[in-house]
C-alpha cells in the first residue's frame, strides 16, 4: 500500500504528478506555494505580481516538470530559481515598480498593523521599523535584495539559497554581508529623512502591498 | 583578532549563525576591547532583530485560492489531453540556469523556429512517402485526377473535452509574416487561453494551423478533415476555411505511414508541391498522361511532424 501523498518527498510528489497524479500535485502546491509567493512578494511588493508568479512557477512544472534534475539541486531549490528568473524578469520590466506604489496605501496597511495591536507604543515602534526595513528591502539591487528575501526573510541555510540562486555558497556569504551593509545605509537614510516626516508614513509606500 | 577579522565574522555571530567556537570567541574578546568593533557588533545585532520582526510581519502569507483552481484546471487540462497542446506557448524557454530554465515571454525566436523545423520535417516526411510509394503508383496506373475531383465535402465538429489554463500573458500564437492573408481567432470559450489562428500566406503558398490553449482536433475521417474543438462554432468556422477553400480538389486521404483514425489534437496544414506520379500513389487521383508534372497538395501535420493525410488543391 503506497503512504499518503503529504508524506512523501517532492521528487517523489513530482514524478506522481507528472504521471498525472492530481492528488501529488495538490499536496506538492501546498507545500510549496506559501514559500514561493513570500519570496515573490518581498521581492515585488506587489501580491498581483507574487500571485503571477506562484502561477507561473507551477505551470512549468505541469509542462516542464520532466526537465528538473535531481542531481543537480533539491525541487524547492528549482522552484525558487524558477521564481527567482520570473521576479527578475518583472523586476527589469517594471524597473520603477517600487516608487509608483501609493504612499495611501502604504499608510493604510501601517495603521492597520497599529491598530491591531495589544500595546500601541511598542508595536508602533516595532510597525515603523518593518515598514522602514521592508521599503529599505525593496529599494536594494536585485542581486543583494534576493540573498537578504531567502536568506533573512525565508531563513534559508546559505547552501539552500545557494541552490535556488545557482551560485555557490561562498558568493552567498559575501552577498549577504554587502547586502546588510547596504540596507544599514538605507536605513540610515530614512532616518535622516525621518526629521522632516514621521519614516513610516514617509518611506514604506509598499506595505499594503505585504499585507 | 584585529578589526579586519572582526569583521568577516560579525554577521555571523549577529545571525547566530553555526561557527567555529574558538573564532567566535576571539571575535567576541575583541569587541570587549575595542569600541567601533563592539558598536559594528550591536548594529549588526539590531538588524538582524529588524528582519527578524519583518519576518514575522509575513506571518503565514500565501497565494489565494483562486490561483491553485486555475492551477488544478490547468493540470487536468494537460493530462486530459496529449502532452504539448495545452498552452503550447506559454512558456518558452530560452536560458538556462542551473537546474532551472529562465522563461520568455511566449512567442519568442524557439517558437517560430519550431514552426519552420515542423515545416522542414514535414518535407522531408513527404520525400520518403513519395520515394516509398513510387513503385506501387507504377502498378496502379488507373486513378485519375482533376476535372472528376468530387466535391468537397463539409468538415464536422465536435466539443473537445479540454480547457486551456489560464495564464497572466495572452497574445498572439505566432509572429506572422506580411502579406495579405486572413487570420481566425477561433478561440472561443477558453477563458485566459490563447487564441488559436488558422493563417493563409498569400499567394496560396503555405497554411498552417497553429495551436496554442484550444484543443482544436483535426481527425480524418472518410477522406475529411474533421475538427473537434470546445466551441462548436469555432469549429465549424475552422472547418469551413478548409472546406470553404476554393483550391481544394480533393478530400484528405489518409497516409498510411502515420495516419490514424484518432482524433489529431492539434497539427497544421503545409502546402507543398510533388510529381502527380508520387502522389497517386498516396490513392490521389492523377492523370496519368500528365504523370512527370508538379502539383500542389496541402499536407496535414501532427505535432510530431508525422504527416497524417494529404489532399490536391489547385
Amino acid at each position: 500500500m503506497s503512504a499518503p501523498t503529504t508524506m512523501r518527498s517532492d521528487e517523489e510528489l513530482l514524478r506522481l504528478t507528472l504521471a498525472g497524479d492530481e492528488r501529488a500535485f495538490t499536496d506538492l502546491y501546498r507545500r510549496r506555494q506559501a514559500g514561493i509567493f513570500r519570496f515573490a512578494l518581498q521581492m515585488c511588493g506587489s501580491e498581483s505580481v507574487a500571485e503571477d508568479v506562484v502561477q507561473e512557477v507551477f505551470m512549468a512544472l505541469i509542462r516542464e516538470g520532466r526537465r528538473f534534475d535531481p542531481a543537480r539541486g533539491t525541487l524547492s531549490s528549482y522552484l525558487y530559481g524558477v521564481a527567482r528568473n520570473q521576479v527578475l524578469r518583472r523586476l527589469e520590466r517594471d524597473r520603477h515598480f517600487v516608487a509608483s506604489l501609493d504612499a495611501d496605501e502604504g499608510r493604510e496597511a501601517a495603521d492597520d498593523a497599529h491598530d491591531a495591536r495589544p500595546d500601541p507604543l511598542s508595536e508602533l515602534a516595532r510597525a515603523e521599523t518593518v515598514a522602514s526595513v521592508r521599503q529599505a528591502v525593496l529599494a536594494l539591487p536585485a542581486h543583494y535584495r534576493e540573498v537578504i528575501v531567502l536568506c533573512e526573510l525565508q531563513e534559508m541555510s546559505y547552501a539552500e539559497a545557494a541552490g535556488a540562486l545557482g551560485c555557490a555558497v561562498g558568493t552567498v556569504r559575501s552577498r549577504l554581508h554587502r547586502a546588510r551593509a547596504l540596507l544599514t545605509d538605507k536605513l540610515a537614510e530614512q532616518r535622516a529623512r525621518g526629521g522632516e516626516e514621521r519614516p513610516a508614513r514617509e518611506s514604506f509606500s509598499g506595505a499594503r502591498c505585504f499585507a | 583578532m584585529n578589526c579586519q577579522e572582526f569583521s568577516e565574522h560579525a554577521t555571523e555571530i549577529a545571525r547566530a549563525q553555526v561557527m567555529d567556537a574558538a573564532a567566535r570567541e576571539r571575535a567576541l574578546g575583541h569587541a570587549e576591547e575595542c569600541g567601533p568593533c563592539a558598536a559594528r557588533l550591536e548594529r549588526e545585532r539590531a538588524m538582524s532583530a529588524a528582519l527578524r520582526a519583518t519576518a514575522e510581519s509575513f506571518g503565514e502569507v500565501a497565494a489565494p485560492a483562486r490561483v491553485e483552481s486555475a492551477l488544478l484546471a490547468a493540470f487536468r487540462t494537460q493530462h486530459a489531453a496529449p502532452q504539448e497542446t495545452v498552452n503550447a506557448q506559454t512558456l518558452a524557454p530560452v536560458a538556462t540556469h542551473g537546474n532551472v530554465r529562465a522563461f520568455a515571454p511566449r512567442f519568442g525566436r524557439r517558437a517560430r523556429v519550431a514552426v519552420a523545423a515542423s515545416a522542414i520535417a514535414a518535407s522531408l516526411i513527404l520525400a520518403f512517402v513519395v520515394v516509398r510509394r513510387a513503385p506501387q503508383q507504377q502498378a496502379e496506373p488507373s486513378k485519375q485526377l482533376a476535372s472528376q475531383t468530387p466535391p468537397v465535402t463539409p468538415a464536422q465538429s465536435t466539443p473537445a473535452e479540454a480547457s486551456v489554463p489560464p495564464s497572466p500573458q495572452d497574445g498572439p500564437v505566432e509572429d506572422s509574416p506580411a502579406g495579405d492573408r486572413a487570420e481566425r481567432p477561433v478561440n472561443k470559450g477558453n477563458e485566459g487561453g490563447r487564441p488559436a489562428r488558422v493563417q493563409r500566406a498569400a499567394g496560396g503558398q503555405s497554411y498552417k494551423k497553429s495551436l496554442a490553449g484550444a484543443a482544436l482536433a483535426f481527425n480524418i475521417d472518410g477522406g475529411q478533415a474533421v475538427f473537434a474543438e470546445g466551441d462548436a462554432a469555432a469549429s465549424e468556422s475552422e472547418a469551413a476555411s478548409l472546406r470553404g477553400d476554393a483550391a481544394a480538389l480533393t478530400d484528405f486521404v489518409p497516409i498510411s505511414a502515420g495516419a490514424s483514425s484518432a482524433p489529431l489534437d492539434g497539427g497544421q496544414v503545409v502546402r507543398v508541391e510533388a510529381p502527380r506520379a508520387a502522389l497517386a500513389s498516396l490513392g490521389l487521383p492523377v492523370d496519368p498522361t500528365r504523370a512527370n508534372e508538379k502539383v500542389k497538395a496541402d499536407l496535414l501535420l501532427g505535432h510530431d511532424g508525422t504527416a497524417h493525410a494529404i489532399r490536391l488543391v489547385r
